[in-house]
């Protein structure tokens, strides 16, 4: 319980986890892959990037000036990426416990995907 | 006025030193948000994210020092002022100091536990909010009930004075408690576990609930409680963060644990007779509280003597061995005999203690490069001088804790030093900083 990825860093781990990205695109990133549900202000991105940084977590991988805009990139560090896999596992349990517990008798109760498929 | 220009002065709630190493970058991740959003001038939310941030960046553990130190001082200066004032002080004036204390209180308790990270800005800018309005509430409270006193304004209250110290009682309990509440208990879950975190939490709250109600009676031992319980929450991150070290520290590593419990007993003793543990006669608890209060003023003085010895300072060390001999000197007059020539003693101890307060305090910071700002000498060496002029020594040493453990806290943790730290090739290193780096 005491290590558990808050919400924010969860996201920006994710981001990471495909490869090396600056800023911006960790935004774009947890926007579209969240479907909109996360949207972090730059303040509360940045803020996060350095609390990862100075838990190890993540790490500075250099800046370029892209189409003149200054541009500092990171990428996931090994125990971030144990990190984040601990917290997908924790909650891939919790979401198989929830699934377990659903009726098959009963399936209006059944989330619309599953009845899809 | 430019996008780009608004934005810039907005970061100007960051800190100068931020804003070198991230200015830059962050501007231009505003300037390709702006042109995919469309925006021509900054959100209303991302205004206030960037100020709370902001001020969230300027947190540090040595601003929360000078915040506390400033307090301390606001709320010495009525016993300073009060035997140079030709008649009773007038209790507005009192009031006015208080109401600026308490805020400054809640505030550097909010900014140390933000400058370690306990807490996220946000809750901090709830948490302060929460702690300032029960402030200011109380303050608006207590000037009116002053100015019925004074019968500038109709009377409301009755003349047992009964609901005014319900209501004063109650609202301070309410500070103290949400302050504690909302600040610490999830700082100590996060570092010592939900169960242990959320008692010592708790146990701290209840301590806060009792102490702050007498901060408007303006009562020299609540003061002093008040100041011994600020030392309590500003030692508690160094207890949250060093608890599992504390079986395994090296001989000559300060314990936490005693520094912090000496001072949470001083807090103890300060407020039992208001718990009913005094009698009329000795409303102060008596002589035994003064003898516990002294011998655990001698254990905070002798942890960082101690610290202070070790690392070669015997001036530093030489100070608090004057305080610990005062308060051999003062157990032994209140266990075997009475003074002789009490206002002679009492005289000497009011100087002795200044000085000896005075001495360990510049000379350590001096000593170790750690140059301490002129404008913080000031309220020091007048706190110090204040505190001797109380009159009473063991009532004067537990409100003098919070300028030991401002020395000792620099010991534990090289990070939270006041100044620029250690000059290089000259002082002597940090022998604390030279075993976590081994």
């Amino acid at each position: 319980m005491k290590n558990q990825l808050s919400s924010t860093s969860f996201w920006i781990l994710s981001a990471l986890a495909s490869g090396r990205m600056h800023g911006y695109a960790i935004l774009r990133d947890v926007e579209r892959s969240t479907e909109g549900d996360v949207t972090l202000r730059v303040t509360t991105l940045y803020a996060a990037l350095e609390r990862l940084e100075a838990d190890d977590l993540i790490r500075q991988d250099g800046e370029q000036v892209v189409d003149g805009r200054a541009r500092r990139y990171f990428v996931l560090t090994d125990s971030g990426r144990l990190r984040l896999q601990e917290s997908a596992d924790r909650m891939q349990r919790a979401a198989d416990h929830a699934r377990s517990r659903i009726r098959p008798q009963a399936p209006h109760l059944a989330p619309p995907k599953a009845a899809e498929a | 006025m430019s996008l780009h220009e608004r934005y810039r002065r907005l970061l100007r709630w960051y800190p100068r030193e931020w804003r070198q190493r991230n200015e830059r970058i962050v501007l231009d991740t505003f300037a390709e948000r702006a042109e995919d959003l469309g925006l021509h001038r900054p959100l209303l939310g991302d205004v206030v994210s960037i100020a709370s941030h902001g001020l969230a960046a300027r947190a540090s553990f040595r601003t929360a020092c000078t915040i506390a130190a400033t307090a301390i001082v606001l709320l010495a200066l009525p016993h300073l002022l009060a035997p140079l004032w030709p008649e009773p002080m007038p209790a507005i004036l009192e009031h006015i100091l208080l109401g600026v204390a308490v805020p400054l209180v809640v505030l550097a308790a909010v900014v140390t536990t933000l400058s370690h990270g306990f807490i996220t800005a946000g809750r901090a800018c709830t948490v302060l909010l929460i702690g300032i309005a029960f402030s200011l509430l109380l303050r608006v409270t207590a000037s009116f009930i002053v100015a019925t006193d004074q019968q500038w304004l109709f009377s409301l209250i009755d003349e047992s004075g009964i609901q005014s110290s319900l209501l004063l009682t109650a609202g301070g309990w309410m500070l103290g408690s949400t302050l504690v509440g909302c600040l610490l208990v999830p700082a100590f879950s996060a570092k010592l576990g939900r169960t242990a975190g959320t008692a010592f939490g708790v146990a701290l709250s209840i301590i806060a609930g009792t102490v702050f109600p007498y901060l408007t009676r303006g009562r020299p031992l609540a003061i002093a409680a008040l100041i011994v319980f600020l030392v309590a929450v500003l030692s508690a991150p160094a207890l949250a963060q060093t608890h599992k070290s504390e079986r395994e520290r090296p001989r000559r590593t300060p314990s936490v644990v005693i520094f912090v419990s000496a001072c949470l007993i001083c807090a103890g003793v300060a407020i039992a007779p208001f718990l009913g543990l005094g009698s009329p006669e000795n409303p102060d608890g008596g002589p035994a509280m003064e003898v516990a209060m002294t011998i655990c003023s001698a254990i905070m003085a002798g942890v960082v003597g101690r610290v202070l010895l070790l690392d070669g300072h015997r001036a530093g060390a030489a100070g608090l061995a004057i305080l610990i001999l005062i308060c051999g000197i003062h157990l032994g007059v209140t266990l075997f005999a009475e003074p002789t020539a009490p206002g002679l003693l009492d005289t000497a101890t009011v100087v002795l203690v200044s000085i000896g307060m005075a001495l360990a305090a510049i000379a350590v910071f001096a000593r170790f490069g750690w140059p301490l700002p002129i404008w913080m000498v000031a309220p020091l060496a007048l706190a110090a001088f204040s505190i001797g002029a109380s009159g009473v020594i063991a009532q004067g040493l537990p409100s003098t804790a919070f300028i030991w453990s401002v020395i000792f806290l620099q010991y534990l943790r090289p990070e939270w030093q006041l100044g620029r730290g250690p000059v290089p090739g000259g002082a002597v290193p940090n022998p604390l900083a030279a075993e976590r780096a081994s």
